[in-house]
């Protein structure tokens, strides 16, 4: 094969088309073609009704990719994890991105393989019966396009650190989602009655999502040496950048997805604990003050997640979808929510897990909110009185119930008063042990230029 | 230009609180095989990765042919040959396939790529292998396959982590045949393997580490002489072997080291002659057939155990 083709693309190629899977998922569609074209050719009602005939014909097309493309894509990396030849391939020039982008591309061209295998069959139906052949193409790329997504999003479920059923509930859910999205790019409508500009957006943020999900998937297999944060955190910015051009349903959706991308990152990056490396923090260090300020938020290492989680926070209240929607106490508690176990875990505890630490906090600050609530509204059986209580804290909730409530903000004077003080001291607290943080960082990497 | 490949200077490695390497400090030089000992979870492992830039040291330097592995990676990843413990097949894979597919991700094109996998190819005598799938090959030839493709890059220091382990004698014959013909080629090669007969034959030195410190760092020979205290003799009887290990036991100045088909290995203390003498003598005494009676060479298996006994008992 050609030297220009990426050497893990060659190699999973030539695994890839030998395996039991990808012959078995081949000749089960050029069985179920066979049928089809066999019925086809005849049933006089097929060849009348040309609707019902397409969605049998790309029903029956579907199905092997279905299984196809999550079962290669469970494998990909987990296969070179349990093997331990991740090792062998990372010391080569191959970075964990490309190696994983190589993957993927396998994927694709499998995936493309059997459906170029469907044209004669594509070409059947044109002659004997009157199929639209741009809408057919258009199919064809759909499932195309919808494999590429559902294989990239799979890899990363699949390299998560989670346990094996639950990499399968969410692959299983991806793909029970992926027609509806496939319905949504083709249909002249939108797809189930919604907008053809929604469908975009959602294929939109599909693909940022794809692309969060191989980066998290390179960063799994990857050397401690690599900086897999700064990509993911442009991604989640590009999301709630797109969301700003969208208002109406769209800017909905777009911000449901864009805060759906950006929320795990922020997680992640406020409870960042990979070593301080010069050659991973160089970038950021060089030039202008104002360029290394503005390069700041996308340094790997904690204090630059908090900078981000910062620059998140700010940008999250000026959303179409959001503003005028969210009053001050409700952005507290946004900041709140996010500032307090950050605060908590890195200047209390200090713990050796603190991504799991600062979930722990995240979902135990919660804990007294809903007493509080349930003490408020005890007596009444009303809900909405019981969620104003639970949003008069710092929490998820609180900003769930700004964004959803009519009344907007309902909590009460002593509640707010406590949200505001907490959320201050958590914010100065964290942003004092970042700022020492990012010194005792460059005086390591000033000792080291120092060094002879 | 300097002959040292590998500098390693007060090395350290923590996984939370167990202290995997502890100020670890040593020097391979061009065309040395260092023989790296030590018991399981000694820090081989930990120390062979950092190495290879796959982990990521707490304190020290490590240096690779001048670059330092956490500053500069990829120019260490470019000068070193890795062949882990566990040998990772790929299904449906040839051994052509697989060496052109590490050539094309070594960077290497067209012809260069070609020629380079030919080579090794004799190199590891594969040549006739060229279209067998991995899965089907043997353990010997899969670690010559293994080794092929840790030279691919044309290293100047290859890290070998168990690579004797499971081959069958002839293999491992073959095997050392090769790594020396590569330390006279002038690569520097750091072995770590617990079939210590081999070491001994192939390393020109060893380093000994237990709870990742060095316990001792030299020559295979003065690990035995630093480890020497008292005689081995191997002894043959006619009787169960039972009653040499019960004459060991009782009898002071005299260690059972290993039981062996028909008879058993022994450490004696003293060294004088007349003393030597009168132990074989109450050996018979006690109902030991001897059929025969020799010293022995210390192995180093016997040095390793010793030194790992007198940290054991040092305070």
């Amino acid at each position: 094969m050609s030297d220009r083709l990426s050497p893990i693309l060659v190699k999973e190629l030539r695994q890839g088309i030998r395996s039991q899977l990808f012959t078995g998922s081949f000749l089960l569609v050029q069985a179920l073609l066979f049928l089809f074209g066999l019925s086809f050719v005849l049933s006089d009602s097929l060849q009348k009704d040309s609707n019902a005939g397409s969605v049998l014909f790309w029903t029956m097309l579907a199905l092997p990719l279905v299984v196809l493309v999550p079962a290669s894509a469970s494998q990909a990396v987990e296969r070179e994890v349990s093997g331990r030849t991740i090792e062998l391939l990372l010391l080569t020039r191959l970075s964990s991105y490309r190696i994983v982008l190589g993957k993927w591309a396998s994927i694709v061209l499998q995936t493309s393989l059997l459906l170029v295998s469907a044209l004669p069959y594509v070409i059947l139906r044109y002659f004997l019966g009157g199929i639209d052949v741009v809408r057919e193409l258009q199919t064809i790329g759909g499932l195309l396009t919808g494999s590429g997504l559902l294989a990239g999003i799979a890899m990363g479920f699949w390299s998560l650190n989670v346990p094996r059923v639950a990499k399968w509930a969410a692959v299983m859910l991806l793909v029970w989602a992926a027609p509806v999205l496939l319905m949504m790019a083709v249909s002249p409508h939108g797809g189930f009655g919604a907008p053809v500009e929604l469908g975009k957006l959602a294929w939109i943020y599909a693909i940022l999502v794809m692309l969060v999900m191989v980066e998290s998937a390179a960063a799994r297999i990857g050397p401690p040496s690599e900086n897999h944060w700064t990509r993911v955190r442009v991604l989640a910015l590009v999301a709630l950048g797109i969301a700003f051009f969208y208002d109406g349903a769209g800017g909905v959706l777009a911000a449901a997805a864009a805060i759906g991308i950006a929320f795990p990152t922020l997680v992640a990056s406020m409870s960042e604990n990979g070593r301080p490396l010069r050659r991973l923090h160089e970038p950021f260090l060089r030039g202008s003050i104002l360029r290394r300020l503005a390069l700041f938020p996308f340094a790997p290492s904690w204090p630059g997640g908090v900078a981000f989680a910062a620059l998140l926070v700010l940008l999250v209240p000026f959303l179409p979808a959001v503003r005028g929607e969210m009053g001050p106490a409700a952005w507290i508690a946004l900041a709140g929510t996010l500032f307090f176990p950050a605060a908590l875990v890195r200047v209390v505890f200090r713990g050796s897990r603190p991504l799991l630490l600062y979930v722990v906090v995240l979902v135990l600050s919660s804990v007294p909110i809903y007493v509080y609530g349930f003490v408020e509204s005890a007596g009444t059986s009303s809900l909405s009185v019981f969620l104003q209580s639970v949003s008069g804290f710092f929490a998820p909730l609180a900003l769930v119930v700004e964004l959803v409530h009519p009344d907007g903000y309902q909590g009460s004077e002593l509640a707010r008063s406590i949200l505001t003080i907490v959320t201050a001291a958590s914010v100065l607290v964290t942003a004092l042990a970042a700022r020492r943080e990012w010194e005792r960082v460059t005086s390591l990497f000033a000792a080291e230029e120092s060094e002879p | 230009m300097s002959g040292r490949v590998v500098e390693v200077e007060g090395l350290e490695r923590r996984f939370g609180t167990v202290a995997a390497v502890r100020d670890l400090s040593f020097q391979i030089e061009r065309g040395q095989v260092l023989g790296f000992i030590g018991a399981n979870g000694a820090g081989k492992t930990t120390t062979m990765r950092i190495l290879a830039t796959l982990d990521l040291p707490d304190a020290g330097r490590v240096r690779v042919s001048g670059h330092d592995v956490v500053n500069s990676p990829d120019q260490v990843r470019a000068r070193i040959g890795w062949m882990p413990d566990s040998y990772g097949a790929y299904p449906h894979t040839t051994v052509w396939e697989y060496l052109d597919f590490f050539a094309r991700a070594f960077g290497m094109k067209g012809e260069e790529r070609r020629s380079a996998v030919e080579d090794l190819m004799s190199f590891t005598d594969l040549g006739d292998l060229r279209e067998r799938e991995m899965s089907s090959l043997s353990k010997g030839m899969s670690q010559r396959l293994c080794l092929g493709r840790a030279l691919l890059n044309d290293p100047d220091v290859l890290l070998l982590d168990e690579p004797a382990a499971g081959l069958d004698p002839k293999a491992r014959v073959e095997f050392k045949r090769l790594v020396r013909l590569l330390a006279e080629e002038g690569k520097a090669i750091f072995i770590s393997s617990h079939i210590l007969s081999e070491l001994e034959e192939m390393c020109d030195a060893v380093l000994f580490i237990d709870e990742g410190r060095v316990v001792h760092h030299g020559a295979p020979a003065s690990l035995k002489l630093s480890a020497a205290e008292g005689i081995i003799y191997s002894v043959t009887v006619a009787s169960p072997v039972e009653s040499l290990a019960a004459f060991a036991e009782t009898s002071p100045g005299v260690e059972l080291l290993e039981r062996t088909r028909d008879g058993a290995r022994l450490r004696v203390e003293s060294s004088e002659p007349r003393e030597v003498a009168s132990i074989l003598r109450r050996m018979v005494d006690a109902g030991c057939e001897v059929t025969d009676f020799r010293r022995e060479e210390m192995r180093l298996e016997d040095a390793f155990i010793e030194r790992l006994k007198k940290k054991g008992s040092s305070p």
